[in-house]
């Protein structure tokens, strides 16, 4: 059997055949890396908001204790907002399509595996300080002394305690929806990667 | 700088080709008007950057296959022959048998060995499906062979 004459057939007969749409070009793109280049655009919204928010309670809360301990939070957002910001910014959706498909393989698939790190390490940074705001924030309203509050002893454990069980917990769970999200996506190219590496 | 009426209008002419790989790489509707569109959008995103070198054709063929190839697409469920009916080249008529299991011999090998002899029947040269693929020109070459081989003895089997 000739296979390119049966070829040839099959593509008259079927391959051919329209899919549906029209050709009219989107300017959006729906490919994984455009997909997180709007969750960098999510994340900056989102960051910006809580900032405006922090700066607002800053004013708010007399006690200086509690002052200082959304300073940092704010630090800490400003941080976070410019460095989402930069990635949103830097990440160009289009492929690199003047290369071949290993190498365009291979950029989709760093590019995911970096951005999905970026975010564990953001997430281990951001946690232990918001988990404290919010403690620091909670005492102050909750018992109107905050001053007295953090002078208990077990107030202070308690607070690091916080911070050291929601920081992991906090990055396994970043870590385990960008497995849900991307996992299979990054293993399917990995092993098409591997086998224009090692195809024999 | 080309107008986007210009393009699509170019795009027309080879539209045959991004319906082809999507074809052999997605089994599903949305997928394929997915795709469809992000194939569009990376082409026209791309052209800019189109040097003329190649023709137009084997550049959109490129863009198509990269796109596919990297994209998150819903799982495949598995074929067999028992629903080859459901199929959409079974729907089409004056296939036949032959066509009918080259099309399902080819949708049975791995994604990479699909591009590199749907490559091969286009004729496309050994270091020209190299090019595109990444793989060495020996390795495509083995390859191929090892594909065809493979396919020849699904198709005598049947």
């Amino acid at each position: 059997m000739d296979l390119q004459e049966v070829w040839k057939k099959l593509e008259k007969n079927k391959l051919e055949k329209p899919v549906l749409g029209t050709v009219e070009i989107r300017k959006k793109s729906k490919h994984p890396v455009q997909k997180l280049k709007n969750a960098y655009l999510q994340t900056t919204g989102f960051s910006l908001a809580f900032l405006i928010g922090f700066i607002v309670l800053f004013f708010m809360f007399p006690e200086p204790i509690v002052k200082v301990g959304l300073a940092l939070v704010i630090v800490g957002y400003v941080f976070f907002f410019v460095v989402n910001f930069n990635m949103y910014r830097k990440v160009n959706v289009v492929l690199p399509v003047d290369q071949n498909l290993k190498s365009a393989m291979q950029h989709t698939y760093d590019f995911i595996t970096a951005n999905i790190h970026f975010q564990e390490y953001t997430a281990v940074f951001i946690y232990p300080i918001a988990a404290s705001a919010g403690f620091l924030m909670g005492g102050a309203v909750g018992s109107g002394d905050i001053d007295g509050m953090l002078q208990k002893k077990f107030v202070i454990i308690a607070l690091i305690v916080t911070a050291i069980v929601l920081t992991p917990i906090a990055f396994y769970l970043t870590r385990w929806l960008y497995k849900v999200s991307y996992g299979k996506c990054l293993k399917e190219l990995k092993e098409r990667i591997d086998e224009l590496e090692n195809p024999n | 700088m080309v107008s986007e009426r210009e393009f699509t209008n170019q795009i027309e002419s080879c539209r045959g080709i991004i319906f082809k790989v999507i074809r052999l790489y997605v089994r599903d509707e949305e997928d394929e008007k997915d795709l469809f569109q992000e194939i569009l959008f990376q082409a026209w995103k791309s052209y800019p950057r189109f040097d003329g070198r190649s023709k137009f054709s084997t550049w959109l063929y490129r863009v198509s296959l990269n796109t596919v190839l990297t994209f998150k697409r819903r799982p495949l469920k598995v074929v067999t022959h028992e629903n080859f009916e459901s199929l959409p080249v079974a729907a089409e008529k004056g296939n036949t048998e032959e066509t009918e299991a080259l099309y399902l011999a080819i949708r049975e090998l791995n994604e990479i060995d699909r591009m590199i002899v749907t490559l091969h029947l286009d004729g496309y040269e050994n270091e020209e499906i190299a090019e595109i693929s990444g793989l060495t020109k020996n390795n495509t070459a083995v390859k191929l062979h090892r594909i065809k081989e493979t396919l020849t003895k699904k198709l005598k089997d049947l």
